[in-house]
């Protein structure tokens, strides 16, 4: 099992690189040069040559990239902000923690309410609640972010003053973030529950369950429940992405600084060597959430177990079971 | 797995004569139309199709006309959803901005689609390394979260309706890839692939009568729920002043707008909204329909 | 006495395309220590019947529409909850048709035999364990393996957990759904021969629901022969192997390939099983039967249950007047 683990955290290395590179190239290509949006519109074509050349971006291609990936590793630095000078890692880490407490709250949160409702759904199939429940979450599901964030502003912080609008000098000002971040998860999680809970309460081991007397409460959880796990774990890591996306429409709101923020900041400054860093942290926080449901699956299924300790088929078996999830 | 099934339903029908023969196609159009909610949604994608090719011919007003008198008015009878900032009538400027929606939601997902389904199939039938190359680059893809992405891709490319569509379009290629691969995969190894192999069908000849017509299902299924995730991606990018940038309306860059009168004035935030809730449903529910309809063995 | 006891039993299911009766009004009893065998072709109702035992059925789309199920005289119909979970599992258990599924997956085997001992014997945790190893031990499989997950064990192996899990409690009744269909021939006899030790060490009446008529013959004392969710034919083996008087039980005979008796060639009953959603009128068998012809009341009338000798019953209007005859000559005879 160690061997697995140690295995997949090198296979997370080549992953990271290809991200760099691939939004190095993009930014690279991009069609307006960051030294001229940086000097403003009133710069001359030398002041753009010289701060180009301050900022290394005059240098070919490779020399560029291969200078990037030379700080990562022999220094530990993401570069420095073209725009503040300061470390973008030190950036990022001053405002990660902001992100994480939302995401982390908003992922809780979802599957604290998706689960159980999803379950009750599944059990009391075709009833009102069922439908009830159903069509809420279809509906949440289609209401842009964006609008329900300013729909919670204007209620909850502009009309009842219940919750400060923007900001995050109390506790009080994560909670709308969090709602906002939480409900398209909410949503999620509690279809996949139900769906999840009704595929594997037709199962034939259920009906043993049930020949065998056992009451309802403990069919439900010991038996279907634990089989219907794998598809639930798997949107909750999902959920980990998309409050890592949901933050940077919720964090431009509520004027939170996060790394969603801080994101579209550097987006809209053409702070390229920003943006880059908060693509890799993302693209790392991402790809560590993978590892960690699918080691979660192993402790849910021993058939799963099963493939990681054997070691060879491990990688290919997890890919087949979470692409008949998507499918 | 289809096949199965329609095979028992015809030998059903030869036992059951005074039910009729129904095509393949009838029995999922009329599965279909059993769904309410599904056929409510196609009514109203129809619709929104419809206003967007006429917009031009049906909006009241012209969207762009200026009218600074009247600026910031609420819903009346002149003016069904009121008039924005400017005093142009939202309406108007909704029924504009839907064309640009669906035309750059069209215009990505078609992208994505026909470029998802050359490299989806090309790693389902070769397997083996070219597979596993291409499964590695999706990882890549895949582990960038999809609105970051959209927005340093938009970022690069710049703004305006064909880049975004390109920029949409780009990112939702390596989900889809996965998808396809993994249902040829599937169908690889279905036994009634390996039947006809084994009555010596020639190759070209299963890849269409089983393997285009069994992956084509779920392909329409995903289209349909990419089309509404992607209308909200726009609106998503647009908010954030990446996608279409006003004065050219669209839903997202219209709320964007809106957010400024937010506390006095809801129609500029509420109508835009609306619609996109209203298409990212229709297009979700036309998404479930369509997959009931045409995979039984999916329904959930 | 008798231990199961079902009169007039309908379970119909409401589909989308309309109403399927599955088991359509079927009487059978099963004596203390009596085996009978439940025979008939896929489709007819046989499964239907025995989750019906246990109330197994999902309702709706499933619906009791009449009859009376009674267990000890009791009627498992108009049973609480809490009195059918009693009865589940430690007074009727059930063995199931695919070994391969009805196993929890995610659970080690060890606790789901153990699981069923403990909630019926409210007993310690280590008694159940000692049970569930003693349960092992029986069914042959080593102890050490009770660790071990479901996915880890052969079909055969599998098969013999559920059965296992169906006697750990000593039930009063087993029943066993096709229990041999999924397991290789070699095993399959295995399988049987272990039912029935343990049937016998036990004193467990069984219901034993199969299309194999030699699996019958060899491990019970009556068999009912059931068709389109109709009982066709009912009594002793004996009644039934040596004098067959449905017309299907003799098509069911005559598609036995058999070594003994010198055949050119195996006569299987014509047509088709009919849609249990649009059943014929009249005798459910009348379209397949060869004798039906003779009879307009075939198609018209549907047969009642017709004692030929004492405890040997058919449904059959042909038989009816066959034996009717008899009896006049007979009457004449003497």
């Amino acid at each position: 099992m160690l061997r697995y683990i140690l295995k997949r955290l090198l296979m997370m290395i080549p992953v990271l690189v290809g991200v760099v590179v691939v939004v190095f190239t993009i930014n690279y290509f991009t069609s307006i040069s960051p030294a001229a949006v940086i000097c403003g519109s009133m710069a001359t074509d030398e002041q753009i040559a010289a701060k180009e050349q301050e900022l290394g971006l005059d240098k070919p291609y490779l020399v560029q990239i291969g200078t990037y990936f030379f700080n990562i590793i022999t220094k530990g630095t993401l570069g420095d902000s073209y725009i503040y000078k300061t470390p973008v890692l030190d950036m990022i880490a001053s405002r990660l923690p902001n992100t994480i407490r939302i995401g982390l709250c908003a992922s809780v949160l979802s599957a604290m309410i998706g689960i159980p409702l999803g379950i009750l759904a599944a059990v009391k199939q075709n009833s009102s609640l069922d439908y009830a429940s159903t069509f809420l979450a279809i509906l949440t599901g289609a209401i842009p972010s964006f609008c329900l964030c300013l729909l919670l502003q204007l209620l909850f912080a502009m009309k009842l003053h219940w919750f400060p609008i923007s900001g995050v000098k109390t506790w009080q000002s994560y909670i709308l973030p969090i709602v906002s971040v939480a409900l398209m998860p909410v949503a999620m999680t509690m279809r996949m529950t139900r769906s999840a809970m009704l595929e594997a309460i037709r199962q034939d081991y259920v009906r043993t369950a049930r020949a065998k007397g056992l009451p309802e409460k403990t069919v439900i959880w010991n038996h279907t429940l634990k089989n219907a796990l794998i598809p639930i774990i798997t949107v909750i890591g999902m959920n980990i992405g998309i409050s890592l996306t949901g933050s940077i429409i919720v964090e431009t709101i509520f004027n939170i600084p996060g790394l969603g923020f801080l994101m579209n900041s550097s987006i809209s400054q053409k702070d390229f060597i920003t943006t880059q860093g908060c693509v890799l942290v993302a693209a790392f926080i991402m790809t560590f959430m993978t590892l960690l449901t699918d080691l979660v699956y192993a402790v849910v299924d021993p058939r799963i177990k099963s493939q990681y300790t054997k070691g060879k088929k491990a990688g290919k078996k997890s890919k087949l079971i979470k692409g008949g999830d998507a499918a | 797995m289809t096949q199965v099934s329609t095979r028992k339903i015809s030998v059903q029908s030869e036992f059951v004569p005074q039910k009729k023969r129904q095509s393949q196609f009838q029995l999922k159009a009329h599965r279909f139309a059993r769904n309410k909610a599904a056929v409510i949604a196609l009514c109203f994608i129809v619709l929104l199709v419809f206003c967007a090719i006429f917009a031009d011919y049906i909006s009241p007003y012209d969207y762009a006309a200026q009218d600074l008198a009247n600026k910031l008015q609420f819903p009346s009878w002149r003016h069904p959803f009121g008039t924005d900032n400017f005093g142009r009538d939202i309406l108007s400027r909704i029924m504009r901005g839907g064309r640009i929606s669906l035309l750059v939601s069209a215009c990505a997902v078609s992208i994505s689609a026909v470029a998802a389904v050359i490299i989806g199939s090309i790693a389902g039938f070769y397997g083996g390394t070219v597979d596993n190359v291409i499964m590695r680059v999706t990882d890549i893809f895949m582990s960038i979260p999809g609105m970051l992405f959209a927005m340093t891709v938009s970022a690069a490319l710049g703004t305006g309706i064909m880049k975004t569509a390109i920029a949409l379009g780009v990112c939702s290629i390596a989900p889809l890839v996965r998808q396809i691969r993994s249902s040829i995969l599937l169908l690889k190894d279905q036994e009634f692939i390996e039947a006809s192999k084994a009555f010596g069908v020639s190759n070209a000849k299963i890849i269409m009568k089983h393997i285009i017509p069994n992956t084509l299902a779920p392909l329409i299924v995903q289209i349909s729920l990419r089309l509404g995730d992607t209308i909200m991606a726009i609106s998503g990018l647009s908010f954030l002043g990446l996608g279409i940038q006003p004065p050219t309306p669209e839903w997202g860059n219209m709320v964007s707008a809106g957010k400024e009168y937010l506390t006095t004035f809801w129609p500029m935030v509420l109508f835009p909204g609306l619609s996109i809730m209203l298409s990212m449903l229709s297009f979700n529910l036309l998404g479930d329909g369509l997959r009931d309809a045409l995979d039984p063995r999916m329904k959930r | 006495m008798e231990i199961l006891n079902i009169k007039d039993l309908k379970i119909s299911f409401n589909t989308d395309t309309g109403v399927v009766e599955a088991v359509n009004g079927i009487s059978l009893s099963v004596g203390e220590g009596e085996s009978l065998g439940l025979v008939g072709e896929t489709g007819a109702g046989k499964t239907t019947t025995a989750l019906g035992i246990l109330r197994l059925i999902q309702c709706p789309p499933g619906e009791f529409v009449k009859g009376e199920i009674f267990y000890k005289g009791q009627d498992i119909l108009k049973m609480k909850d809490q009195e059918l979970r009693d009865m589940r599992g430690a007074e009727i258990s059930m063995i199931f048709q695919d070994p391969m599924s009805a196993l929890n997956p995610v659970m080690t085997i060890g606790e789901q035999i153990s699981e069923v001992i403990l909630h019926h014997q409210k007993c310690t945790k280590e008694e159940a364990e000692r049970q569930m190893l003693a349960m092992l031990e029986q069914v042959r499989i080593p102890a050490e393996r009770a660790g071990e997950y479901p996915y880890q064990f052969s079909g055969g192996m599998k098969q013999r957990v559920i059965i296992a899990i169906a006697l750990a409690c000593h039930p009063k009744l087993l029943i066993a759904d096709e229990p041999t269909t999924a397991l290789d021939v070699t095993i399959q006899a295995q399988v049987l021969e272990m039912i029935n030790a343990l049937k016998r060490t036990n004193h467990t009446s069984m219901l034993l629901i199969t299309h194999d008529l030699g699996v019958v013959a060899e491990s019970c004392e009556k068999v009912a022969i059931m068709y389109a969710g109709e009982i066709v034919e009912s009594g002793s083996v004996a009644d039934i192997f040596d004098a067959t008087a449905h017309p299907y039980t003799k098509g069911l005979f005559n598609s036995i390939p058999s070594i003994s008796k010198k055949m050119d060639r195996l006569k299987p009953i014509e047509g088709m099983m009919p849609d249990p959603g649009n059943l014929p009128t009249g005798c459910k068998f009348h379209p397949r039967c060869p004798f039906a012809s003779d009879l307009e009341t075939c198609a018209a009338e549907e047969p009642i249950a017709y004692e030929v000798t004492p405890g040997h019953f058919v449904r059959c209007h042909r038989c009816r007047s066959w034996v009717e005859e008899l009896k006049v000559e007979r009457g004449v005879g003497v």
